[in-house]
């Protein structure tokens, strides 16, 4: 589940300023919170998440190979590599799948 | 609950607490009344019909993130609903401190409106745009 953490002087969704916090949100709502500053999003150690450059190809066969994706090497386009990975039941799988499709966005 | 003084209303939208740039709230849950007198009556007869929500607040402006108009900007002119809960204080949900929620959409939002010397502050009317209206909870 994502974390965040409190941005503005407002309490959100009943945390206050500064907290960090996990929330399945729905994407607009994320989204609008995001846009309005009062959230960000966080690393699991709280501190802001990296920046998340746009992967190539071969660099996302790379990760999908250290995430356990089987076959990583034989994958064809950054859209089968999203499937594969979310079709992988690891962690770094996931976080990788999503972070593709943010990369989307 | 006795009677009290309304100074520590709590309004959430889309899960950001502007409780402390509030200085007015109004909930208007209502229903169309429909005339269905017919010859021979002697008095009207009113039956409700469709019904309708509206929360109003007044806010003081700030630009700040997460604040005001961070927060409003984001939703006016949007059709995808959003939650306005408003509750009497900022106490925990009870039978003496009930919470009203609303799906909404926010038709306007002037973001600056005022006049020479006085403090900023924004009018949002919010309107219901769920099929439950405005939903009543004491737990």
């Amino acid at each position: 589940m994502p974390k965040y953490k409190v941005c503005g002087t407002a309490a959100v969704l009943e945390h206050a300023p500064g907290k960090t916090f996990t929330a399945d949100l729905d994407s607009v709502q994320e989204q609008r919170l995001l846009d309005g500053g009062a959230i960000k999003r966080v690393g699991g150690d709280g501190r802001p998440a990296p920046e998340k450059p746009e992967l190539s190809l071969s660099e996302v066969r790379k990760l999908a190979a250290e995430a356990g994706v089987p076959d990583a090497e034989k994958l064809g386009s950054l859209k089968a590599a999203a499937t594969a990975l979310r079709d992988t039941p690891t962690e770094e799988a996931q976080a990788l799948a999503r972070q593709l499709s943010d990369d989307k966005e | 609950m006795a009677k009290f003084i309304l100074d520590d209303a709590d309004i959430v939208v889309n899960g950001v607490n502007l409780s402390d740039h509030c200085s007015s709230v109004t909930i208007d849950d209502n229903s169309d009344e429909q005339d269905v007198t017919a010859m021979g009556a002697d008095n009207k007869q009113v039956l409700l019909g469709v019904g309708d929500g509206t929360m109003t607040a007044e806010f003081f402006q700030d630009f700040a993130a997460g604040s005001v108009d961070a927060t409003l900007n984001g939703l006016q002119g949007s059709n995808t609903p959003f939650n306005v809960v408003v509750k009497p204080t900022s106490a925990a949900v009870s039978a003496t401190n009930p919470k009203y929620t609303m799906s909404s959409v926010l038709p306007n939002y002037q973001p600056l409106a005022g006049a020479f010397g006085a403090p900023s502050k924004v009018t949002a009317a919010f309107r219901n745009t769920g099929a439950t209206g405005i939903v009543r909870a004491t737990a």
